[in-house]
């Protein structure tokens, strides 16, 4: 039987499994793993044990109570280094509890390790870390994707049993697909970001990573609960969803009518959707006339952000510091030139030169109207359609190695995860089968802003549809 | 195009030292992405008016509340003594 959280938890309460027994054979497994899923391994988690054995005790125990999770690099766990895979965060140790860790500590889970990512989340493929790429555990001459490809290939390799990630334009869906894990990215402002090192803070969401939906669903409920210390944070109350699935779906006009998706992930993609036709949901192809931009709009706003957001990484506050300047401007330079990584540099360059004087209305001002014209044409198609389906990504999981020298090839990865966190909607990523070479592929739906539940319902149709 | 003069002025507007060997590379791929992103220059976006997003705060209200941990800012600095941070001289 799957190690899934409903499964763990049942073998927990009836007691057929010890919550100490369980949290240390996951710290060992996570030990000696072969992928790099895995940065550290925490060494001292004895006290969410015992916390965790106390609220079995006392009747007390959540779906969560002894659960191993894992958590990605920038998710911030009191205590405990929390480094981005920047050589900038080496020795960075958090001062605080992000608002999800302390949700999950709450419930019972134990955190036991944090997990390889590219260089400040910058990256699909998880070659960009600063300790080396992650292997993909179904095929390891591939890369597992990115940026949170520890926590994918933790969840499919089984070393934890639910992974937190984060999602700028695609960092928990494309690698879920290529991992054939389920990723969600919930919708902007349902969790809080409180504690997580920031990227791009109109995009940057923390999403559950799991073997199944309901599984994502679990870890989403615990993690979006909390309202704190985010002020992009949404009230609960004002997170309105539709009740029930009208079962119709959109399909955008010409998805593949850009060049490079694969062969196989079409035919998969026709094949879930007769599928899914016959099960009595129906399919529309719908004008969405700048759903192809999103990914150009992305690629302004994006280093924009982080242009500004890693200001802060100088060499002063944080982190570690490169030579001894005796002027303070050389040492800014000095530090970040040496500890940030290549796309992150680049990523920096590029955001500044979009925001520069004389650039800033033709880059920047334009992508943000572009932005508001594409989250109205989601909107509106979303009001009639219960989501918006597409393959996660144009091709299966590539090789190492493969695009690491060509930055638009490897943005491209990210074609049709990047609207959904431009118009800030949700969007999950659910396999749905595997090429001839045995690769798993994936099927995203976005939904309407707070529709996750509707996005869960899909999901689980599309995993009783399957085919492997 | 970016040429290594307009490098050299990003690379000093982002407080960035770039090493000599990577700036013919590197500005060639800022070049390409933005040959990419360049596309969106043909989009008619008269139909948004610019102040009705320029001008949205989606910020919720501040709430005071005691914190529950504690912080020690000072430590994460990489170079600190007496609770202070510890930098270079800004005038000499």
């Amino acid at each position: 039987m799957e190690n899934t959280i409903e499964n763990l938890h049942k073998k927990i309460i009836s007691g057929e499994v010890k919550i100490k027994d369980l949290a240390y054979s996951y710290v060992e497994k996570a030990k000696n793993e072969k992928l790099n899923a895995f940065r550290e391994v925490f060494s001292d988690i004895n006290e969410q044990i015992e916390y965790a054995e106390k609220l079995l005790a006392d009747g007390k125990a959540t779906q969560l109570t002894g659960i191993p999770v894992a958590i990605k690099d920038n998710v911030m766990f009191a205590g405990h280094i929390a480094g981005a895979c920047s050589h900038m965060l080496d020795h960075h140790k958090a001062a605080y509890d992000s608002t999800v860790v302390k949700t999950l500590k709450e419930s019972g889970a134990i955190i036991i390790g944090r997990t390889n990512m590219d260089d400040g989340a910058m990256g699909s493929s998880t070659e960009n870390s600063a300790y080396g790429p992650t292997l993909n555990p179904l095929d390891e001459t591939r890369v597992p994707g990115g940026s949170s490809g520890g926590s994918t290939a933790a969840v499919a390799a089984d070393l934890a049993v639910v992974t937190l990630g984060s999602d700028t334009g695609g960092s928990i869906r494309q690698p879920s697909s290529f991992c054939g894990v389920v990723g969600l990215l919930p919708t902007y402002g349902t969790v809080s970001r409180h504690g997580l090192i920031a990227m791009g803070s109109s995009l940057d969401v923390i999403g559950p990573m799991a073997k199944t939906v309901e599984d994502a669903k679990i870890l989403y409920e615990v993690i979006s609960a909390s309202e704190s210390l985010d002020a992009t944070n949404i009230k609960k109350e004002d997170r309105i969803s539709d009740a029930k699935l009208k079962n119709k779906i959109a399909i955008p006009r010409r998805i593949f009518d850009q060049g490079g998706i694969d062969e196989e992930v079409k035919e998969n993609f026709e094949t879930i959707k007769k599928d899914m036709e016959a099960k009595g949901f129906s399919f529309t192809e719908v004008d969405l006339p700048h759903f192809g931009d999103a990914l150009a709009v992305y690629y302004i706003i994006m280093p924009a952000e982080v242009s500004s957001n890693l200001a802060r990484l100088d060499g002063i506050r944080y982190g570690e510091r490169v030579g001894d300047s005796k002027v303070q401007q050389d040492l800014y330079g000095d530090t970040r030139g040496a500890l940030f990584g290549k796309e992150v540099r680049r990523r920096i360059l590029l955001g500044t030169y979009v925001l520069s004087h004389g650039y800033y209305d033709a880059y920047y001002n334009k992508a943000v109207a572009l932005r508001e014209i594409i989250k109205k044409e989601l909107e509106d198609v979303l009001k009639d359609y219960d989501a918006i389906f597409t393959p996660t990504t144009p091709t299966p999981a590539f090789k190492i190695g493969e695009k690491v020298n060509d930055p638009v090839s490897m943005y491209l990865a990210d074609l049709f995860t990047v609207p959904a966190n431009i118009a800030q909607h949700p969007a999950i990523s659910v396999p749905s089968g595997k090429t001839k070479e045995n690769l798993p592929l994936g099927v995203q739906f976005i939904g309407a802003r707070f529709n996750e539940n509707k996005l869960f319902e899909l999901g689980k149709v599309v995993e009783s549809i399957r085919k492997y | 195009m970016i040429d290594s003069k307009t490098l050299d002025h990003l690379a000093h507007l982002a407080r960035l030292t770039v090493p000599e060997e990577e700036k013919e590379q590197l500005a060639k791929d800022i070049t390409n992405i933005l040959g990419f992103i360049d596309t969106i220059q043909k989009v008619d976006i008269s139909e948004v008016s610019k102040k009705e997003f320029a001008q949205k705060n989606v910020a919720k209200e501040d709430i005071l509340a005691p914190l529950d941990s504690n912080y020690d800012l000072v430590e994460a600095a990489p170079l600190h003594k007496d609770g202070f941070v510890q930098v270079p001289k800004v005038i000499e």
